[in-house]
């Protein structure tokens, strides 16, 4: 299936764009520097001494995440959040990629770090452990999300790209035990952490460390079945909180419509919301949709089941299941299924949806 | 895995591969700019 005209020139103009959002923390430090008339790469640089700080986000990128998500998956567990969609095929799929990734990723990344990057870079260890730690902050955060907003939408947008991150996206259910649930290959090459591994190698390490708490602790929460958000809409005098909130990060509301199974009830979008920290790239680029109101239900509408492995593993295995799209000769589509061809009407607005940044808006 | 599926897989990789090295440019060459200002 070929990529569409516009959406080939939307991603280019977005992606021009999105050269000058990864340039603005360098120029915000270099106006910093400028005008303090500071220049910190002439003396020896300080490791920020915030011993329990450094604690907390050493142990959440550790075991502290991990805890924390089984805790949490174990409350929405008990509030019988999960109903009766989490079947015996999808209980194996999201306990494999719970724990899988942690034995491939992490000596994938442990050899990145140790053997390729001296080798790529040479004598440029630490070479930036001179840049402030709001500065360092800045730069990897606007480095790690955007990168992973790119890599998500991509896989959205791209026919070819799309089956490497379905996986994520046929779960019936929002919470804990599908926030973790990838295609391995999808995240064998998340580029996101191979650039934040460059930073870290080049000296930005304890920004790193921050940005990475920060951000897995937003994603947990927008990926929970726990509405957290819910209360902020609610209420009146909240509501200029929400409003600023809902367009910095994800949030559950904007999060779950991603993971809609259908867009026909103006609440779900899942042909946008590709925010993962930060939800202000949606807004930027006018992919996404604000409602404050959750999906009906979860998941993709032409879901075959496929077994875990052909889950977990496409396309080194294959799906079984005549016609699925994991299947030996399966379609290749975007995020739509597969020979589904929009009525004329529909197409149209979607069309002036994503091309005109139409924004949907509850205060209800 | 047949013939298809390995081209598939080379040019997610060279997709992925691009998507971090842009970024990275930006910053290492910004970055080497600011200290030689």
């Amino acid at each position: 299936m070929p990529l569409k005209r516009e959406t080939t020139q939307k991603i280019l103009r977005d992606g021009s764009i999105s050269l000058l959002l990864y340039a603005l923390p360098v120029l915000l430090l270099s106006a910093y520097l400028h005008i303090t008339g500071d220049k910190p790469w002439l003396r020896p640089p300080v490791t920020p001494n915030i011993p329990v700080v450094k604690a907390v986000f050493e142990n959440l990128s550790s075991w502290g995440l991990p805890v924390l998500t089984l805790g949490v998956g174990l409350t929405e567990f008990l509030l019988g959040l999960y109903k009766k969609k989490w079947t015996r095929n999808e209980r194996i799929l999201d306990i494999v990629c719970f724990i899988g990734p942690k034995v491939v990723i992490r000596p994938a990344i442990v050899y990145f770090t140790l053997k390729a990057l001296p080798w790529l870079l040479p004598g440029l260890k630490g070479v930036f452990a001179w840049v402030p730690l709001f500065g360092g902050f800045l730069i990897v955060a606007v480095a790690d999300d955007l990168t992973q907003y790119w890599y998500h939408r991509l896989h959205h947008q791209v026919p070819f790209l799309w089956r490497f991150h379905r996986t994520h996206h046929s779960a019936p259910y929002m919470g804990m035990a599908m926030a973790g649930r990838q295609n391995i290959i999808y995240t064998i090459f998340f580029s996101q952490i191979y650039l934040t591994a460059a930073l870290v190698y080049l000296g930005l390490g304890y920004a790193a460390l921050l940005v990475t708490g920060v951000k897995s602790l937003i994603t947990m929460a927008a990926h929970s079945s726990i509405p957290w958000d819910k209360p902020l809409y609610s209420r009146k005098w909240l509501h200029p909180v929400a409003w600023v909130l809902e367009r910095l990060i994800s949030t559950p509301a904007t999060h779950h419509a991603h993971h809609a199974a259908s867009n026909d009830d103006g609440i779900g979008h899942y042909k946008g919301n590709f925010g993962n920290m930060f939800f202000l790239w949606d807004v930027i680029f006018g992919t996404g949709i604000i409602t404050r109101k959750y999906p009906a239900a979860y998941g993709l509408e032409y879901y075959q089941k496929e077994e875990w492995y052909a889950q977990f593993l496409w396309p080194v295995v294959k799906s079984k299941i005549p016609g699925s799209e994991l299947s030996a000769h399966g379609p290749e589509v975007a995020d739509e299924a597969p020979g589904y061809e929009p009525p004329a009407r529909l197409r149209e607005k979607e069309e002036e949806d994503f091309i005109g940044k139409k924004y949907l808006y509850d205060f209800q | 895995m047949s013939y298809r599926d390995i081209i598939i897989l080379t040019k997610k990789i060279i997709v992925g591969i691009i998507v971090a090295v842009i970024p990275f440019l930006i910053f290492f060459i910004g970055l080497r700019i600011v200290q030689h200002i």
